[in-house]
């Protein structure tokens, strides 16, 4: 889970975060060489640190298990990285500031602020008690609401209203949404732990917080809903579109699965079960990897110049990503819920709960094989991006074949090639 | 809000707010409490007060044996992904009830094993809740495992020479194998045939495994809790 996080989501989203920050601001990149240099150490620390899990020197708190040497290269790094981001974002020549920037600027302060509040607490003050845990679910829930929701939504922001050739559909309630994120999410946190002993106000306040969260997440839905509505064909066509589109319905999956295990009636079964891992990774997976292809798969071919080769590449990596994300969601509540409810009888040891659930855990293995084969198609795809060896024709690659009435509509798709 | 201070004003005191109620005061707490002495008061004043066997003892009371080392072990080994300490309160869980998770490990759980509260946790310098319970909860396993030590070794060096069903990993690189000295260690495993080394070898845990054995072993979470914690009413003698 560490590697996935910081190896792999962490590198994604401040690949986007640079690329859009400077096409918002219509800037160009500023200090690359720093850019590159803090992005190089950032791999050496999460390098250094699942070796360090693996030697047994791993830590026992969530998302935060690296060893505790590891955690001011990361922060060091990044910070020298979203620096640079702001002040791009300072300099910016005069103009409109679209929501996307909002976003991106949240989740240039968030990692940082949360990142130094959790390691502060939990390795430099020490002696945290049963505030320990509570610190560290706090901050592992809002590392992915309060950094991976804002990167994903400044992506999908940007993605949707290009394709689709139309500003988003309201203003005000994107903003709205917004705000109502970033003033509720810090709150959530803790509700992992209902029941655990813990001042009782705690988990509650944070399954509260996780459950409010749903109207931003209602907003940000309806507002994409009707920015593409009437365009629907271009997510059947777009490979960027299709991924972000995707990764919007990933968010809702998710948060509607957060908020339904920080209820009380719920937790008794879910809680310390695998269904809490399913919100973890529906989040991780399904919403933010998924909105980050999007996003790669329009920013590459600006960048290297030249299209995607295969449409049939793109479809296999999308639908077997797509399948394995929803396996890996709705095995993980499976497993979650018969697990739970299996450990709910007084008199049997954990034996009914393990084999319950083991079905359910070998799908998963499938699930990531799925996943093994869609990123390596991928990759591969993208290494030959990479090295320039794309079409150089001047239209974008779409998924399928355009048919002929799909023409005035393919304009709008290759705009962005242009600006 | 066009303006860069204006934003980063209003989102930092989105943070500060709850990272100061959420975080900040639940440490705060932590690093105030205290622990508490048992009370002995004349039963006439009226005043709740604790059992005379426990009279001047304070709770929780110090943990036996090299702790300290066994919970760096247990940290380290990654044993809270998959085993939790703590008793829910019968509205979130069946916990109090579960059959071997409390003081008794045969039959049915005829007084509730006590719920876990914050200052059981009050010697621990960050207190391994546990993230998933894919085993069996530790809150109370210094009982299961009492006068079972090489029972307690086995399942860390072959869990499922145990239990079949086991999805744990095995710990071997806690243990090593070497020539026998004479009869052999008191502390050698007493392994199934299909385990057990060749001739003249024998398993031995390291002082790693020790420490851990020794950190489970003292697992129990059942103290009494002081009156002054729970503000019981007397009972009446």
């Amino acid at each position: 889970m560490n590697a996935l996080v910081y190896g792999w989501a962490f590198q994604a989203g401040l690949g986007v975060m640079i690329w859009m920050m400077a096409r918002l601001c219509r800037t160009e990149v500023k200090n690359p060489i720093t850019l590159v240099v803090a992005g190089h150490f950032w791999n050496v620390g999460v390098t250094a640190g699942v070796i360090g899990i693996l030697a047994g020197y791993g830590s026992p708190m969530k998302w935060l298990e690296f060893p505790s040497m590891v955690w001011p290269i990361l922060l060091v790094s990044y910070s020298m990285i979203v620096v640079w981001l702001v002040v791009m974002f300072a300099a910016r020549s005069k103009g409109d500031v679209f929501i996307s920037q909002w976003y991106l600027l949240a989740a240039c302060f968030s990692f940082p602020w949360l990142y130094l509040t959790a390691n502060l607490f939990l390795n430099v003050f020490q002696k945290t008690g049963v505030a320990g845990p509570a610190i560290a679910s706090w901050y592992a829930n809002n590392i992915l609401f309060l950094w991976m929701v804002p990167v994903g939504l400044a992506s999908s922001y940007f993605i949707i209203p290009k394709i689709v050739g139309k500003p988003i559909h309201s203003y005000q309630l994107a903003s709205f949404a917004f705000w109502g994120l970033v003033a509720i999410s810090p709150w959530s946190g803790a509700q992992d732990l209902i029941g655990g002993p813990l001042p009782a106000w705690l988990p509650a306040v944070a399954g509260t917080a996780q459950i409010l969260l749903l109207i931003p997440v209602l907003a940000i839905a309806f507002n994409h809903y009707l920015t593409v509505k009437g365009h629907h064909r271009l997510v059947e066509l777009s490979p960027s579109l299709r991924f972000t589109f995707f990764g919007s319905i990933g968010y809702a999956i998710t948060s509607v699965c957060a908020a339904l295990l920080s209820s009380l009636t719920l937790a008794r079964y879910t809680g310390f079960s695998f269904a809490q891992d399913a919100v973890a990774l529906s989040g991780v997976y399904m919403f933010f990897t998924m909105t980050m292809f999007g996003a790669i798969y329009f920013i590459v071919p600006r960048i290297t110049g030249c299209e995607w080769i295969s449409g049939g590449r793109i479809r296999f990596h999308f639908w077997w990503s797509t399948y394995a994300c929803i396996a890996l969601c709705v095995l993980l509540l499976a497993a979650g819920f018969s697990h739970g409810a299996a450990a709910d009888t007084w008199d049997s040891d954990m034996s009914g709960a393990i084999t319950f659930s083991y079905g359910y855990l070998v799908g998963l293995i499938l699930a990531w094989l799925f996943i093994v084969a869609a990123n390596a198609v991928f990759l591969h795809h993208l290494a030959l991006m990479v090295c320039k060896r794309g079409r150089q024709a001047g239209a974008a690659t779409l998924i399928h074949p355009a048919a002929p009435y799909d023409s005035a509509e393919l304009v709008i798709t290759t705009e962005g090639a242009e600006a | 809000m066009n303006s860069l201070k204006n934003f980063v004003l209003i989102l930092g005191s989105c943070f500060v707010v709850p990272t100061y109620c959420m975080v900040a005061r639940p440490y705060a707490a932590e690093r105030n409490r205290q622990t508490v002495r048992y009370v002995m008061e004349d039963p006439g004043s009226g005043k709740p007060f604790d059992d005379g066997a426990l009279k001047g003892l304070s709770y929780p009371s110090a943990f036996p044996g090299d702790r300290k080392r066994g919970e760096l072990v247990y940290a380290r080994e990654g044993c809270v992904q998959c085993h939790t300490q703590l008793i829910r309160p019968d509205y979130a869980g069946i916990d109090q009830f579960k059959k071997g998770w409390g003081r008794d490990q045969e039959g049915k759980t005829v007084v509730p094993t006590r719920q876990t509260v914050m200052w059981d946790y009050l010697h621990e310098d960050f207190a391994m809740l546990g993230q998933r319970r894919v085993g069996p909860d530790l809150a109370n396993a210094g009982y299961r495992f009492q006068d079972k030590l090489n029972d307690l070794y086995l399942y860390l060096y072959a869990p499922r020479a145990r239990k079949a069903w086991s999805s744990s990993p095995g710990y071997k690189h806690l243990f090593i194998t070497r020539p026998k000295e004479g009869a052999g260690s008191d502390l050698a495993l007493k392994l199934p045939p299909n385990l057990a080394p060749a001739e003249g070898l024998e398993v031995v845990p390291t002082s790693e495994a020790r420490a851990l054995a020794d950190y489970v072993l003292g697992l129990k979470r059942d103290q009494p809790l002081p009156v002054s914690i729970t503000g019981a009413k007397p009972e009446s003698k």
